[in-house]
């Protein structure tokens, strides 16, 4: 039973704190994208909607996580 | 906590397979834009804002400036649009965020302050003032020159002052919001010091006019130490606890 239990714990583990970093990126990666008119003109359309996505990520990883592996 | 790997490929007391993957992970992020210039043309990467400053965190300084060097040359070939300086930024760039990520713990304070010191002086002399308008630079506009550089003064006093506690902030067992702020003065202080010669080589070497670095340096607060202190607050913390909680090998010169 402890052998079946224990790599479920370990990937959901790494889902919480990976989504952290995840976070961290997409939060500063965003808010400086769309800080003035020259870095949104240097992110492009790939770098404001992706930053954004992985914002999104991170977050749902953080709640996923945080829920499954308690 | 984990013993000491028996291994023999150990520098600075960290394996060199952990230094290799560091370098290799600094190094493939530069690709990474993760702040935006905001007066546009370019970008800080992740790689420098994530796994630089988690190189010198983990590994130490001198072990972090190994794997930063080596992430920094592999940047300077695959992302050179973040390294213009070339091999000169593959140091400022690179191998120095890691260096000063891992000096600001208390054990290297010998170092740290006349390290930092000497950067301070540096860029306050050299080169807008000495040489100056002799060797083809403006002369800065004082007081404006000196004051620009408020944050450095501000990260140095913080640095003497949570010298002795701001190592038991951040260890294991404290918990809450005492552990949040002990990392963001951690990573404001590293900031702080690293941004000096950063800065300095890069204006210096490129000749930019001193009111545009006056400029920079006083859009530096929200522009590059906000969103860099915020992100290296989030990720250290996470990572450092991870770290913490799997069990792995803790090398002697990190704050793990």
């Amino acid at each position: 039973m402890m052998g079946e239990e224990q790599p479920k714990k370990n990937v959901y583990f790494w889902i919480f704190w990976i989504g952290f970093i995840l976070l961290a990126y997409g939060l500063v990666s965003f808010s400086t994208a769309v800080a003035s008119p020259e870095a949104f003109k240097t992110a492009g359309e790939i770098g404001v909607y992706g930053s954004i996505s992985v914002l999104l990520l991170g977050m749902i990883m953080i709640i996923l996580g945080y829920i499954k592996k308690k | 906590m984990a013993s000491v790997p028996k291994r023999k490929a150990i520098i600075f007391g960290v394996p060199i397979a952990w230094i290799a993957a560091f370098g290799a992970l600094i190094g493939v992020f530069t690709v990474v834009p993760m702040i935006f210039y905001i007066f546009g043309g370019g970008f800080i990467s992740a790689g420098m804002v994530i796994f630089a400053p988690l190189a010198g965190i983990i590994l130490g300084p001198w072990a972090g400036y190994v794997a930063g060097l080596i992430g920094g040359l592999i940047g300077m070939f695959i992302s050179p649009a973040s390294f213009p300086l070339g091999f000169i930024d593959a140091n400022l760039s690179g191998a120095f965020i890691s260096l000063y990520w891992g000096l600001v713990k208390k054990d290297y304070w010998k170092f740290m302050i006349p390290w930092w010191v000497l950067w301070i002086i540096i860029a306050l002399i050299w080169p807008y003032h000495i040489p100056g308008p002799a060797g083809g630079y403006k002369e800065a506009p004082e007081p404006l020159w000196t004051i620009s550089w408020s944050w450095t003064y501000i990260g140095f006093v913080l640095y003497i002052i949570t010298l002795k506690f701001l190592i038991n902030w951040i260890k294991e067992e404290t918990k809450g919001i005492k552990k949040v702020i002990g990392w963001i003065i951690y990573n404001f202080i590293a900031n702080t010091a690293w941004m000096v010669p950063w800065k300095i080589v890069y204006f210096a070497l490129l000749k930019y006019p001193p009111e545009t670095v006056i400029a920079d340096n006083f859009i530096s607060w929200w522009a590059y130490t906000l969103p860099m202190v915020v992100a290296t607050t989030i990720i250290a913390f996470a990572t450092v606890e991870a770290l913490r909680k799997s069990g792995l090998y803790r090398p002697p010169g990190g704050v793990v």
